[in-house]
C-alpha cells in the first residue's frame, strides 16, 4: 500500500510536459483505434476456434482464454506506449472457483483488467450484445449470461457450481468519485441466493481516467496508475443473520461490502452527475 | 371477515418495517416504493410472498408489480 501511495504522490506532483500530453493524446487515439480493430480481430479468430472439433466446454474455455489474453495484450500495449501503468496484487492472475467477483468501478478499463487477471470468468452482459453481429459470436462462445436471462439465479447457481466465477460491479455503472460507494444490492442478492462467497477486488486509478461522463479524448495530466488488489475472500455466512428474512440479509451483506471498501478509498474531487450529460 | 382499510394499511406497514428496515415515520400512504423506500424488484417478490402467506389468497404478480405506492398495495390487498 505504501508503495502505491508513494507512487501516487510522485505521479501527482509530476508536472506534465505539453509534448508529453500531446504524445499521450495521440497514443490514446491510437488505442481507441486499436480497440476498434482488435475487437473485430477476435471476431475473426473465434469462427476458426468454433470450427475446431472439440466439446462446447472446451470451446468456452478457449474463448475465455482468448478474451483474457486479448485484454492483457491491449492493456500492455497501453502500458508500453506510456499511457498507463498498473500493478496487480497478489499475483498477475487469480484462479478462484465458484466465486462472485466484485470490484469498485472508477474507469472504463476495469473490466479489461479483471478479464485479463481472472481465470474462468463469466460476465453478465447486456442482452443487446447477443444481437449485435460484432459481439454475438463472442458472448455466445464465451457462454456469458444475458442480463434478461429468465431464470437468472438458477443459471448463475449452475455456473458457480461448475467452478465458473461471476463478475459483478455492485455500483452497476462507473462511479463519479472514489469514495462514492453507491452499491446496489444485486451482488448481495446473487451471493445469498446462490450461497456463494465473494472475492472483492479493490481498484484504484490515480489520477482518475476514462471515467464516466468524460469525453473520450480528455486525458489526465499524467499517465494514470491502476492498482488491483485482491482482498480477502468474504465468507458470506459470517456476515448475515441466517435466521432473518432474506430481504434483511441482502441489506446486511451490502453494508458489509461497502464497509470492506470504505477504509481503502479516500475522497476525490466530485464530478457532478449533471456535468455528465 | 373483511378487514377495514386502516387495518390493512397497518398490516402493510408492519410488513415493510419488518422486511426492509424502513422507519415507520417514512411510511406515508403516497410513499413511492421504489424511489422513496429503496425497494427493488427482488424485494417486491419477497413482499408478495409474505403477503400471500398471511392473506392465504392468490395475488396476481403482474398487478402487484404495477403498484407504485404504499396506497396501491393497500388497494390490492383490500380487493383480494
Amino acid at each position: 500500500m505504501d508503495n502505491y501511495n508513494n507512487m501516487e504522490s510522485l505521479q501527482l506532483s509530476a508536472k506534465s510536459h505539453p509534448a508529453n500530453t500531446l504524445y499521450r493524446a495521440l497514443g490514446t487515439a491510437f488505442c481507441y483505434a486499436l480497440f476498434g480493430l482488435g475487437a473485430p480481430m477476435v471476431s475473426i479468430i473465434l469462427p476458426v476456434v468454433n470450427a475446431i472439433p472439440m466439446s462446447g466446454a472446451q470451446k468456452k474455455q478457449w474463448t475465455r482464454a482468448i478474451i483474457s489474453k486479448s485484454c492483457m495484450f491491449y492493456l500492455n500495449t497501453m502500458k508500453n506506449l506510456g499511457l498507463l501503468t498498473y500493478s496487480i496484487r497478489p499475483t498477475s492472475t487469480i484462479a478462484p472457483k465458484g466465486k462472485i467477483i466484485i470490484a469498485n468501478h472508477p474507469s472504463l478499463l476495469d473490466a479489461f483488467f479483471i478479464l485479463g487477471m481472472c481465470k474462468n470468468l463469466c460476465c453478465i452482459t447486456k442482452s443487446a450484445l447477443w444481437k449485435n453481429p460484432f459481439t454475438a459470436l463472442i458472448v455466445r462462445m464465451a457462454d456469458y449470461i444475458p442480463n434478461d436471462c429468465e431464470d437468472f439465479i438458477q443459471e448463475a447457481k449452475k455456473r458457480l457450481s461448475e467452478g465458473e466465477n461471476i463478475l459483478i460491479f455492485p455500483e452497476g455503472t462507473r462511479n463519479y468519485y472514489d469514495d462514492q460507494l453507491d452499491f446496489k444490492r444485486g451482488a448481495a442478492n446473487i451471493a445469498i441466493l446462490t450461497e456463494s462467497d465473494i472475492v472483492p477486488i479493490l481498484i484504484k486509478c490515480a489520477p482518475r481516467a476514462m471515467q464516466k461522463g468524460e469525453k473520450f479524448y480528455s486525458i489526465p495530466a499524467v499517465a494514470p496508475l491502476f492498482s488491483f488488489d485482491v482482498l480477502k475472500t468474504i465468507e458470506i455466512k459470517k456476515h448475515i443473520k441466517l435466521d432473518s428474512p432474506k430481504t434483511l440479509q441482502y441489506r446486511q451483506l451490502t453494508r458489509y461490502l461497502i464497509d470492506t471498501y470504505r477504509p481503502h478509498l479516500t475522497k476525490t474531487e466530485r464530478l457532478k452527475p449533471s456535468d455528465a450529460a | 371477515m373483511k378487514k377495514s382499510r386502516p387495518e390493512v394499511e397497518q398490516y402493510i406497514k408492519e410488513v415493510l418495517v419488518e422486511l426492509f428496515e424502513i422507519d415507520e415515520a417514512e411510511l406515508k400512504p403516497d410513499a413511492r416504493l421504489y424511489e422513496d423506500l429503496d425497494i427493488d424488484s427482488i424485494d417486491a417478490v419477497e413482499m408478495l410472498i409474505e403477503i400471500k402467506k398471511t392473506s392465504k389468497k392468490d395475488i396476481n404478480p403482474e398487478q402487484f408489480s404495477e403498484a407504485k405506492t404504499l396506497n396501491d398495495i393497500v388497494d390490492i390487498v383490500l380487493h383480494l
